[in-house]
């Protein structure tokens, strides 16, 4: 009764051994695959980010060139007839440190030739 | 058992024996050969392309950066009818289709056929799927601002590799060394990525150059060249106090996005590789040297009355009749009579001694390839002529920048300054790998440069020769220059061909900016005041209003005072 109670145990062993030999055997498998697909979507996810990175230098390339002092000065001055200030016209404010900029006005008495200034 | 099941076992008896013997023969006996085979068939070996380092002015404005860029090539071996082919790329890039032919017809395993397309032409031949056609990923040069700036920031060929200005002087910093990637790929060629980006990049570089500057200095530089009609035209702006080159720019100029249409005519950059005689505005030289060593003072007088000196057996005159002037005058005026006295009275070997402290006969260093150091003969090779040409600029010959570094040391207070136009180095991570030091040495006194800064200023004042180079509201210290050019045929001053130019500094007394404009040959005037001195009042008055610089007599009138910080 013993000998056959043992050897019963001894055969689910053994199948649940050879299982799980299957199951570790297809699990390293599936993992492989997966890891394969994984790195099959990174490889188009870098094939698109490099589109991308080309597509954002072209970009940038461009916008260093619009930026240009000279096209400013072009479009400027066809467009809205903008030029460099008249440095005898330019007044300068010094600006305090601790506190908030000067606010710099004609003043409303004498707009000849003096200046209010608003905090 | 049956014979069926005999024969069966055999068979898979021997089948297993066969996959056995197979998989001992892979994996045991030849397994150093099959597995090389598989590393040749698994993975792709790319060159990582080199990611040249970006160029910046000094506010940070990008002047160089690059452009990312596939390369066509194509494998012969594969290709199975070139004459089709040809025909078809022949409409995408701009190549005859016989050219491409001999391309895809030749022997070679690796031919170019069209190198840094842009990326939609790109995208046309890839849809295509023509057999044997390949693509490499390079990296291309992009200068955003075209020409300008263009002999500062020079360029690179097309294997980026810097050939002239910043480009080449600095290389072996804005490129790195090209490294290896490897890569799994399957049957098809698919390639299967670990995630792992590599990237390799040069340091940046960050110019003393400010953009808005330099465009202000081309914008007049060219205004002038269109209306003297000049062959040739150079302007450098700098800080005086530290030598930082604020804009350098030279006529004719070219575009850095196109240098295959541009010649060496264009690419010099004259400012620092061409010498000539500065004329007049080496006068300063005999004036600083006879003030600092104590042989004239301002009241001095000298009689200039005769027109001409005669020095060495051969009489140097003066544009028109002077009569008896002061040393302030001499200056102011330009005589050269009187400027010969001066040096006379002072002797050849403290002229030559002052010559060589003022950093003339010798490289200013400034970090631009080219630079050359002029000419300045000592003493015992002078002839007997040599004390009365040199003092007034001739038989010396200079470069535009060593003449606004001695310009400087009038402007700075007495100081010699080393010129540069590298202020930083970054790492691609941003970290500070090299900052320029200004470099500065005391040669003259502060007495003698305050005396001498005013007389300058006069040279701008009604009654000196450059009163059209003054700027209104700030007050402009300048000499003129207008030096006869050898004729190479006969070996003689031309009679027609001058060189015109103005150095000076603004505003006078805190000076922000030290700038010399040399016109080669104007046609219609010739004088350094009418052609030249008007350009440095253009640009300056432009350059002051852009950097925000207040007018002198701001304090004075009552307005307010200004201050960027």
């Amino acid at each position: 009764m013993r000998h056959r109670k043992k050897n019963r145990l001894t055969g689910i062993l053994k199948v649940l051994s050879v299982l799980l030999f299957i199951l570790s055997i297809f699990t390293v498998v599936w993992l492989r695959s997966s890891l394969v697909s994984l790195e099959y979507k990174i490889s188009n996810l870098e094939a698109k980010k490099t589109q991308m990175m080309k597509e954002k230098k072209k970009l940038a390339a461009e916008r260093a060139a619009l930026l240009s002092i000279e096209r400013f000065e072009k479009v400027a001055a066809i467009g809205t007839h903008f030029a460099f200030p008249d440095r005898v016209n330019v007044a300068y404010v010094r600006k305090a440190r601790d506190k908030g900029p000067f606010k710099v006005s004609l003043s409303a008495s004498s707009k000849k030739d003096s200046l209010k200034i608003v905090q | 058992m049956n014979r069926r099941t005999v024969i069966l076992v055999t068979v898979i008896s021997f089948s297993f024996l066969a996959v056995l013997f197979r998989l001992s023969d892979i994996m045991l006996l030849n397994h150093g050969w099959f597995s090389a085979k598989a590393r040749v068939q698994q993975i792709k070996k790319e060159v990582v392309p080199v990611k040249r380092g970006i160029i910046f002015d000094r506010r940070g404005r990008e002047l160089a950066i690059n452009l990312e860029t596939e390369s066509v090539y194509s494998n012969p071996s594969e290709i199975s009818s070139p004459d089709d082919i040809s025909s078809v790329l022949s409409k995408v890039i701009s190549q005859e289709p016989d050219i491409i032919f001999a391309k895809l017809n030749s022997d070679k395993k690796f031919n170019w056929i069209e190198r840094k397309l842009d990326m939609e032409r790109t995208q046309m031949i890839k849809d295509m799927k023509i057999k044997g056609i390949g693509f490499l990923p390079e990296m291309k040069r992009f200068y955003p601002k075209g020409a300008l700036a263009s002999h500062i920031i020079g360029f690179v060929n097309p294997d980026n590799n810097g050939l002239e200005g910043i480009e080449r002087k600095y290389e072996k910093y804005l490129s790195a060394r090209s490294e290896n990637a490897y890569m799994l790929r399957d049957a098809k060629g698919n390639i299967l990525s670990d995630g792992l980006t590599k990237e390799i990049k040069g340091n940046n570089i960050v110019l003393t150059i400010d953009e808005g500057l330099q465009y202000i200095l081309e914008k007049n530089l060219d205004a002038a060249m269109l209306k003297w009609k000049a062959a040739s035209a150079t302007a450098i702006m700098m800080d005086p106090y530290t030598g930082e080159i604020l804009a350098m720019a030279n006529r004719p100029a070219y575009n850095l996005n196109n240098t295959s249409e541009a010649d060496m005519h264009q690419m010099r950059n004259r400012a620092i590789t061409d010498c000539y005689e500065p004329g007049s505005t080496f006068k300063i030289i005999v004036g600083v040297a006879a003030l600092e060593e104590g042989v004239v003072n301002l009241r001095s007088k000298f009689d200039c009355s005769a027109g001409h000196v005669d020095v060495g057996g051969n009489k140097i005159r003066d544009s028109h009749r002077h009569g008896v002037l002061t040393f302030e005058e001499i200056i102011q005026k330009s005589s050269n009579v009187g400027t010969i006295k001066v040096g006379l009275s002072l002797g050849k070997s403290k002229i030559y001694d002052y010559i060589k402290k003022l950093g003339f006969g010798e490289k200013t260093g400034i970090d631009l390839a080219g630079e050359v150091s002029g000419i300045v003969r000592p003493p015992e090779r002078w002839s007997g002529m040599s004390i009365g040409a040199i003092s007034i600029g001739q038989e010396i010959a200079v470069t535009p920048l060593q003449i606004l570094r001695a310009y400087s040391v009038i402007a700075n207070g007495g100081f010699l300054v080393k010129p540069y136009v590298v202020s930083e180095i970054l790492s691609p991570e941003g970290k500070v790998i090299y900052k320029t030091v200004a470099e500065t040495e005391r040669i003259i006194s502060e007495k003698t440069i305050n005396t001498f800064r005013g007389i300058l200023k006069k040279v701008t004042e009604d009654g000196g020769t450059a009163k059209g180079a003054s700027v209104a509201g700030n007050q402009v210290a300048g000499k003129t220059g207008t030096a006869q050019i050898i004729d190479p045929k006969t070996k003689k001053y031309s009679r027609d061909k001058f060189i015109s130019s103005f150095v000076g500094f603004v505003p006078a007394d805190e000076p922000r900016l030290a700038m010399i404009v040399v016109i080669h040959e104007p046609k219609g005037q010739i004088y350094g005041g009418v052609v030249a001195g008007p350009v440095f009042r253009a640009i300056a008055d432009e350059a002051l209003s852009y950097l925000s610089v207040p007018r002198d007599d701001s304090a004075a009138k009552g307005l307010l005072l200004v201050s960027s910080h």
